[in-house]
């Protein structure tokens, strides 16, 4: 027995004591710099520690921000740019929580809009309004207005002086994808562009015997049929949830009478069997993130024809869906180093940038003229779906970004499966919605 | 005899189903690692490759490795978390075997009062003390060291007390006679009551190694550079918002728990009279 333990024990030991650590290879305008304490890299004289960016990228994804770094640290910056993996979005926010009261915050972070407001409120994160509007380093009024306005007052903070506390990074929109050879099999030549042409289709695939849409159980969903019913999801002085207004009963009534009549059925939580019953040919509808694009795409190869289309919108209402995405904030460190951690989030977004950005992950190009590159304009002529997302854009809104939110996305995911259980009436639910949330948001003003 | 009969092969039923409860999801792990992606996604679920894929166990380790563009490796990964595993579970024993002892075997005053402040504080949930023993890790410097991930681990109260619990049930005979031959206390300990304990301190060791190589959290929080990644955090690299590779991911985790498989056999035998001893059930 101690003979085992003691064997265990001096071969992890021995183990990680044979193999010296190879240091990674430094950005190059970097010399070498003492070890470091913290996250944050105080500048010391002529030695400036790479700015530190944490992030959730992963895979592919993590290789063209690697790329897009490596570029920028190339170009001789002011202060290169180190990548670090923080997990998902909910670990990051705990590591840049627990990092808040010690100062030493890293110079760049991947962020929600609530996360934001919380960093806002513990001042651990800086407003970039005399950065953008800075002579030599900030940005002109046409470059400005390159950038798609939802996207960009995205980043505005209506409670915070509307002033601009992050610049966009990861930006996608909800999308409906279709497969028009099950439409063409119901007797439709055309994507529905209204719930009720959805509702009629998604009927009548279930009748010729294939299914209508698979149901995943998502928040931003809810939003977004809510707002393509014509309502809104907050008050204009964003106090008051209006889930129960006559959108907001309609959203969910959709979800019931879907189910009901077996246009529409639900997937397993959290798992893709949505987009496994899309690419197998199974349902004709699935709504998720333009991001899945590529995934789908890669499913599917040449099997069959899909496209992609703006979510349907209720009747008397305009096209509209919603817009995702984190940002970049510039958290409270040095003015050299917030000056210098700027200069990278205006490169990342630059015309070329956000095209190499869009084209190797799936996000959304920020600036209109991003589609004016080769790169983009080669990747619309690969295939007219590739330009779905993109045209939906400017139909693109974003949802709301309060603090309490997160806690209000589990009540409004709660609701959306009670209206498919189909037990409890949509005004009633839609209304208890309202209420819970409403007390969620009062609570979290406190 | 025909009842025994039936007893027997009642209990063995229920001993197998029991058997492929808990072998099932290993099964499922290393079929659907073997798997081809369309394999993974297809419905029904394929229970068995139609030929093993087995180039996704280097692809695993190379897609974590790749993945982190970073450009560190999943062997740094790896070797890290032994290493952080191994050194944490070391600490671990010494410091309970100390504690358990005190508490079992010497008097002092106010044992009783601090044996239960011990225990009060497995009450405390780890996300309260996260802000301050991050603050505390901040302030000694330990920030992405391999200090930051073991020394806060290298004493655990439910540990102490399994031992202690162990200690009590040694006869306190023994003690005197060997302070009769003119043992000390710290002798006893080591020479006596350590080798005595061994069950306990095999369960100790499997629980602690167990918890240390599976810790996501922590690691996460205080490290950042990938040379002080460990194999939890490399895998979740593996995974992304859109899209995971179950069939690389199950590689990967088949991998990754090797270690604890290996030592599980090591200690087998010990730490299921350990956990039997204790009254403590899984």
């Amino acid at each position: 027995m101690r003979a085992a333990l003691f064997f265990t024990l001096s071969a992890c030991l021995l183990l990680h004591g044979c193999g010296e650590e190879k240091p990674g290879p430094k950005p190059p305008d970097v010399t070498s710099a003492p070890k470091a304490t913290g996250p944050e890299s105080r500048p010391e004289p002529q030695v400036a520690k790479p700015l530190v960016f944490w992030h959730t990228q992963a895979q592919s994804n993590l290789k063209v921000l690697q790329e897009i770094v490596d570029r920028y640290n190339a170009s001789k910056p002011p202060i290169a740019v180190e990548l670090r993996y923080a997990g998902n979005y909910t670990t990051l926010f705990e590591k840049v929580r627990v990092t808040i009261p010690t100062g030493k915050l890293p110079d760049l972070v991947v962020a929600y809009e609530s996360m934001v407001a919380e960093y806002i409120e513990l001042q651990a994160v800086v407003p970039l309004d005399d950065y953008i509007h800075d002579a030599k380093i900030g940005l002109s009024k046409a470059s400005l207005d390159d950038i798609f306005p939802s996207i960009l007052n995205n980043n505005r903070y209506r409670a915070y002086g509307n002033k601009f506390y992050t610049f966009p990074f990861t930006k996608s929109v909800l999308m409906l994808y279709y497969n028009p050879g099950l439409l063409k099999q119901a007797g439709f030549g055309a994507s529905p562009k209204t719930w009720k042409e959805f509702r009629q289709q998604c009927d009548a695939v279930t009748k010729a015997g294939k299914k209508g849409y698979a149901i995943s159980i998502d928040a931003s969903t809810i939003d977004a049929m809510v707002m393509s019913f014509g309502g809104k999801i907050l008050s204009d002085d964003r106090t008051q949830a209006l889930f129960d207004s006559p959108a907001g009963v309609a959203a969910f009534k959709l979800l019931h009478d879907l189910v009901k009549s077996g246009g529409g059925y639900l997937i397993d939580r959290e798992s893709y069997g949505d987009r496994k019953d899309f690419s197998t040919g199974r349902c004709a509808f699935i709504i998720r993130s333009s991001t899945t694009r590529p995934y789908i795409a890669k499913d599917i190869k040449d099997k069959f024809n899909w496209d992609m289309a703006i979510i349907p919108h209720g009747e008397g209402a305009g096209p509209v869906t919603v817009l995702f995405g984190a940002n970049i904030a510039v958290m409270k460190t040095t003015e050299e180093r917030q000056r210098a951690a700027w200069q990278f989030v205006k490169y990342f977004c630059s015309k070329d940038v956000t095209a190499k950005w869009a084209t190797g992950t799936g996000y959304l190009p920020v600036r209109k003229s991003a589609a004016q590159t080769k790169v983009v304009q080669s990747f619309f002529a690969e295939n007219p779906r590739n330009r779905r997302a993109f045209d939906a854009l400017p139909h693109a809104r974003p949802e709301p970004g309060v603090i309490g939110w997160q806690a209000v996305r589990k009540q409004i995911e709660l609701a959306e499966s009670r209206a498919i259980s189909g037990r409890t009436r949509p005004d009633v639910i839609a209304r208890r919605l309202a209420n819970q949330a409403n007390a969620v948001l009062r609570k979290a003003r406190q | 005899m025909k009842t025994r009969g039936t007893q027997r092969a009642a209990s063995y039923l229920i001993l197998t189903l029991g058997v492929l409860l808990v072998a099932f999801p290993f099964f499922w792990m290393l079929s659907t690692s073997l798997q081809t992606p369309e394999e993974t996604g297809a419905t029904p679920p394929t229970f068995l490759p139609a030929s093993p894929q087995w180039q996704n166990y280097p692809a695993a380790w190379g897609s974590a490795a790749d993945a982190s563009s970073e450009r560190a490796s999943f062997t740094i990964y790896f070797r890290n978390s032994l290493f952080v595993a191994g050194a944490v579970t070391a600490g671990v024993l010494f410091t309970s075997i100390l504690a358990g002892y005190a508490f079992a075997f010497m008097n002092f005053a106010g044992k009783r009062l601090i044996f239960l402040l011990f225990l009060a504080t497995m009450m405390i949930p780890f996300e309260v003390a996260l802000v301050p023993n991050y603050m505390t890790i901040d302030a000694l410097g330990w920030y992405d060291s391999f200090a930051a991930l073991i020394v806060p681990w290298t004493a655990n109260v439910f540990s102490i007390f399994i031992l202690r619990q162990f200690f009590l049930t040694i006869p306190r005979d023994y003690f005197e006679a060997a302070q009769i031959d003119g043992c000390s206390h710290w002798r006893f300990m080591w020479q006596i009551a350590t080798p005595m304990a061994a069950p306990a301190l095999a369960a100790i060791t499997i629980f602690t190694f167990l918890g240390s190589w599976n810790a996501f959290l922590w690691p996460l929080l205080v490290t950042s550079s990938p040379r002080r990644r460990v194999v939890q955090v490399g895998l979740s690299l593996l995974r992304s918002e859109e899209s995971t590779n179950l069939n690389t991911l199950m590689a990967a985790s088949a991998i990754v728990i090797i270690p604890v498989v290996v030592l599980y056999l090591l200690l087998q035998r010990r730490f299921i009279e350990g956990v039997a001893g204790t009254g403590l059930k899984g």
